[in-house]
């Protein structure tokens, strides 16, 4: 076995993460401890890190036996051929909504392993998530069902994706691969703050085999994988390295992502998405960033960013904070109906017994919980990488 | 005119260690390239000459070219029949 400093899985797997980023530490040979191999091997595979593992392992941070080594690769050569069968699918969808008149921008994944960093296989992804402006969203549904893929939980009233949704997931009848419809970046409030034609109207393409696909334009793109890292759920290492790997090498502009982050109530989200980096992974951002940390945010923002984060996300938060920045009681009640009494294909996809009144009273249940809460209290804003 | 051999432009690939994994959109099945198959890939990054394939390929494994030609011949061979691999003339 080779020598090095022993360390548990979650280390190895936060140092992997991390590696060979340009501001991070010189990481001392480890060595994961054998009773955590198997669980490691598990992380930097369920966490796409297998990549970043392999170039550990022949920089010297992560000396492996022959046995482990050709265990890791296994993992990788997996994980690779997913990705192109993925980038095959992606090549499909263009074909299709480029047919259909379907203006849409690739997030994410791809996008990033094929841009952001230096070797694409640095960077894995298990699916598919496209931006497509709200007016052309049902049109892009009823693409990838041509494409074979059924919507996993329809919409819980017609028209309520195009007002208040983020995504809708559809997977594949076949393979099971998943493609994420996007109308906005992520759920609730800052989901509905954010302008994504703005976004879309920048977009920019890159080079798949001998196609170009559209993606956010760079700075688009930072402003994406940093309101993943920091509002997306269950909380990831890949999309920590994301965030430092393209504030490092991509063309970011730095003032015109400061506009949208004042425009769009992001500042508090974007400060958290670098400290949350810097702390996790051991390196330091960019010093550019640091125009997030020294802005004021406002209370509004930073209100909502705590109900995306630790225990309040688990009973409602996110859902209560979206009602709030909802604006006006219109819409605020067609919201609130919605979610109170779905349509039956929403029950169905969501529940496996179709029950009006266990869905009603979930916000007893989150009502409950948070009283427990109080008398337990534990910290709010924090980070707990899936699984732990 | 000579003969020159390139990695098809539609090809999707990626490095995996020592290793390739590549796959043609469209055919369905994704090929792992390892051993020499892999070197002669990551040779391909730039069109290369038959000959100067076989003599890149001698330099690196430390062996007479004329004792590897057939088989980096038969490799590219290969590679064009599952058409990851394209022939020029230039």
């Amino acid at each position: 076995m080779p020598d090095g400093r022993p360390v548990g899985f979650r280390e190895a797997a936060r140092i992997v993460a991390g590696f060979g980023l340009p501001a991070g530490p010189d990481p001392e040979p480890m060595v994961v401890a054998k009773n955590e191999w198997q669980t490691f091997v598990a992380r930097v595979w369920g966490e796409k890190l297998t990549g970043l593992a392999i170039a550990a392992s022949h920089g010297g941070a992560l000396p492996l036996s022959d046995e482990r080594a050709e265990t890791l690769l296994e993992r990788h050569r997996r994980a690779m051929a997913w990705c192109l069968r993925v980038e095959e699918r992606l090549l499909t969808l263009d074909d299709r909504f480029s047919d259909a008149g379907i203006e849409y921008a690739v997030l994410k994944g791809p996008t990033i392993a094929h841009t952001a960093y230096p070797d694409p296989s640095l960077r894995g992804f298990g699916d598919l998530d496209v931006l497509v402006r709200g007016r052309d969203f049902k049109a892009a549904c009823s693409t990838l069902r041509q494409m074979g893929f059924g919507r996993i939980v329809p919409e819980p009233r017609r028209g309520f994706d195009e007002r208040f949704g983020k995504a809708a997931t559809h997977r594949h009848d076949g393979d099971s691969m998943e493609i994420d419809l996007h109308r906005t970046l992520v759920l609730g409030p800052f989901g509905l703050w954010i302008k994504p034609e703005v976004l879309l109207d920048r977009a920019v393409p890159f080079g798949l085999g001998d196609r170009q696909i559209p993606r956010l334009d760079d700075t688009g793109m930072l402003l994406n994988v940093a309101m993943h890292a920091s509002l997306g759920w269950p909380p990831g290492l890949a999309p920590l390295r994301d965030v430092l790997q393209v504030s490092s090498a991509m063309a970011v502009d730095w003032a015109v992502l400061r506009s949208w982050a004042e425009a769009w109530r992001l500042s508090a989200v974007l400060h958290h998405a670098f400290a949350t980096a810097e702390s996790v992974l051991g390196a330091k951002a960019t010093v550019d960033s640091r125009i997030f940390s020294d802005s004021r945010h406002r209370r509004s923002e930073s209100r909502a960013l705590r109900t995306y984060l630790g225990e309040r996300h688990a009973v409602g938060g996110t859902a209560l904070s979206t009602l709030r920045a909802i604006p006006g009681l219109r819409d605020k009640a067609a919201y609130m109906e919605a979610l109170a009494f779905p349509q039956q294909e929403f029950m169905r996809g969501r529940y496996s017994k179709r029950s009006y009144g266990r869905r009603l009273l979930t916000p007893a249940r989150w009502g409950l919980q948070r009283l427990l809460d109080r008398r337990h209290p534990q910290q709010q804003v924090r980070f707990t990488p899936r699984g732990d | 005119m000579r003969v020159v051999y390139g990695r098809a432009d539609q090809v999707l690939h990626r490095n995996t260690g020592p290793d390739v994994v590549a796959m043609l959109p469209g055919e369905g099945d994704v090929h792992l390239l390892s051993g020499p198959a892999a070197v002669v890939w990551e040779l391909l990054s730039e069109e290369a000459a038959l000959d100067g394939l076989i003599h890149a390929m001698a330099d690196l494994y430390d062996r007479p070219a004329e004792e590897i030609a057939a088989s980096v011949e038969t490799c590219l061979n290969d590679l064009a029949s599952r058409r990851l691999v394209e022939m020029h003339r230039a």
